[in-house]
């Protein structure tokens, strides 16, 4: 009897579950198809959904107007560069507040993610004057270290949730054994924080990908990633929405399918520093 | 016990992380500080000292009040419902065993697309004539759903013209926000609900809870307590600084019924150089800020842990 109760329930939550991922997916399989597209059949009354005449036309257009692989190559080497010294500033910290608490170690972590919490436009002309000055605007290297300090405090915080887990003792046993600190860190806890690690790698780099305000702020030409790309492309063509369409696919769809491939790795970092 | 170069060493350790933070982001917030005291303008030499005025401005000019007013409203919607949507999600997902990992992906995948990249699609979706937003809800005119005054309404006199509306941007823009986070939440929450021990559930049962909606109230939702704290803090800081949708979608307007406190913060210190001002904003800004977290620390120390 029961169980009667609870397969219908569970087909009912079953088909619920769908229908609210296909209202969350629609926009995003809305402008895939919308890329494909002639400008006429993207704003056709009514709505074509599937049945029209595929075209990469949009996509040519795209590429002829601006060049998307510069603006791709600037997106990884900039997600990628300020997640990786991100990684490289933070474990020591993360290392040290974990495995040698002071009493401040709380107060500390709290002030570092507080830190998140500042709007970034209040800092922003203060760190433009220093571009200038040091000649970092519109560089790679520039938004490197910008995005690195963004999101520095997430770093530190995640990577610390997960040193947290690892048992003292083992750490114990390998100075007993004559390991150095070096050592220490190299052979015994990196192996263990490897998937700790992989996922932090991974929030960062979509963070990073993201970031709209400070790329756009502190780019031209030169280091533009693809969200000015994809900025570059809005409102004086208001009307050309397969073109924009195709544009917004090219500039989410490397993070989408990153971030598809590794949602349970992701999902996992994310969750296991926030709620422990 | 410690080895005493070990020690040491720690400070080495976490030194480069807090001195960076520090200059970049600490120093900042002191010179922002300083400069809501003056009317300091890029390229102008030599700011004046203004005293309080920004301040006295920002809490007595309509603009300003416009302003908290449209945060308000921002927060107040995106906060609750982001939150209620990604607890319903979690549960809803956690109660369906096959392919939960594909719907814990759909969900999240308006987290991982980028906010700019996704604004234009809803700017093409809202759009007044032949956005497919309004060219649906026209479909459903002279038909029973004319029932829904609502929809009547908008046959006859047209319907809203979503973000160019005085009415509607702002609460579009919370859709739109809403959409965009909620996945976030329900992360979280699935991340709580897996930390539920069984035991709780079997022993409400012996006790003779039955029903779903009593194990929810007296075992799910106490336990989710510090889930909940924390997802709700970061629901707060996150709709406080909707920043990306504004500037691509409203730009403040219309009739600064979207002027939202980052927005506006933009607006003045980049856009018009008043940077005194701009500043002043920040600062009232971060001070909202502090006392949400503060508020929330208060909340973990006292009384949401269970275990």
């Amino acid at each position: 009897m029961a169980r009667a109760v609870t397969t219908r329930r569970k087909a009912i939550n079953t088909a619920l579950a769908w229908a609210i991922g296909l209202l969350i997916f629609f926009p995003i399989l809305w402008t895939i198809l919308t890329s494909f597209k002639t400008e006429g059949q993207a704003i056709a009354d009514p709505p074509i959904f599937l049945f029209f005449d595929w075209t990469l036309e949009n996509y040519a257009i795209v590429q002829e107007r601006s060049d998307y692989m510069r603006y791709l190559v600037n997106s990884i080497i900039i997600a990628l560069g300020s997640t990786a010294l991100g990684i490289v500033i933070a474990v020591p910290a993360a290392w040290s507040m974990a495995f040698v608490p002071s009493k401040r170690t709380k107060d500390i972590l709290m002030w570092m993610l507080s830190t998140k919490m500042l709007p970034a436009v209040g800092v922003l002309y203060p760190i433009y004057l220093l571009f200038i000055k040091m000649g970092l605007l519109d560089s790679r290297m520039g938004l490197v270290v910008v995005l690195m300090l963004i999101n520095l405090p997430i770093i530190v915080w995640m990577l610390y949730t997960y040193f947290k887990e690892i048992p003292g003792e083992i750490l114990e046993a390998a100075r007993m054994d004559g390991a150095t600190l070096k050592e220490e860190i190299i052979y015994i806890l990196t192996p263990m924080a490897v998937p700790g690690i992989a996922s932090t790698l991974l929030l960062n780099v979509i963070l990073a990908w993201n970031e709209a305000f400070w790329t756009l702020n502190l780019t031209a030409a030169k280091a533009a990633p693809l969200t000015a790309f994809i900025a570059s492309y809005s409102s004086p063509e208001g009307l050309f929405y397969a073109k924009l369409s195709a544009a917004s696919t090219m500039a989410i769809a490397p993070i989408l399918i990153l971030g598809w491939f590794s949602q349970k790795q992701l999902v996992r970092g994310l969750t296991f520093g926030a709620v422990k | 016990m410690r080895a005493p170069n070990q020690s040491r060493a720690h400070l080495w350790f976490i030194a480069p992380a807090l001195v960076l933070m520090f200059l970049v982001l600490i120093l900042p917030i002191l010179i922002a500080g300083y400069m809501s005291l003056t009317n300091f303008s890029l390229g102008n030499d030599g700011a004046d000292f203004v005293g309080l005025k920004n301040y006295t401005d920002i809490f007595t000019k309509s603009t300003y009040e416009k302003m908290f007013g449209a945060t308000l409203r921002y927060v107040g919607v995106t906060v609750p419902v982001s939150v209620a949507l990604g607890l319903g999600a979690a549960l809803l997902v956690n109660s369906v065993t096959r392919f939960s990992n594909v719907y814990r992906t759909i969900y999240f995948l308006p987290v991982m697309a980028a906010l700019i990249a996704m604004a234009i699609v809803w700017e093409f979706a809202l759009h007044p004539q032949i956005g497919i937003v309004n060219t649906t809800l026209e479909r459903g005119c002279g038909t029973w759903l004319e029932v829904w005054g609502w929809l009547a309404r908008g046959c006859a006199d047209g319907f809203p013209l979503w973000l160019g509306d005085r009415d509607y941007a702002i609460w579009t823009l919370c859709f739109i926000g809403i959409w965009q986070g909620f996945g976030f939440n329900m992360v979280l929450y699935l991340a709580g609900l897996t930390g539920i021990p069984r035991d709780l559930y079997h022993a409400a049962e012996m006790d003779g809870t039955k029903s779903g909606w009593e194990k929810f109230r007296l075992v799910t939702w106490p336990m989710l307590g510090p889930t909940t704290v924390f997802v709700v803090t970061i629901s707060f800081i996150r709709s406080f600084q909707v920043f990306d949708t504004v500037e691509a979608l409203t730009r403040g307007g219309p009739s600064k019924s979207t002027y939202v406190m980052m927005y506006a913060i933009f607006e003045k210190a980049v856009k018009q150089n008043l940077m005194g001002i701009g500043a002043a904003i920040t600062i009232v800004f971060l001070a909202f800020v502090m006392v949400l977290t503060l508020i929330q620390r208060w909340l973990v120390e006292r009384r949401v842990h269970y275990v």
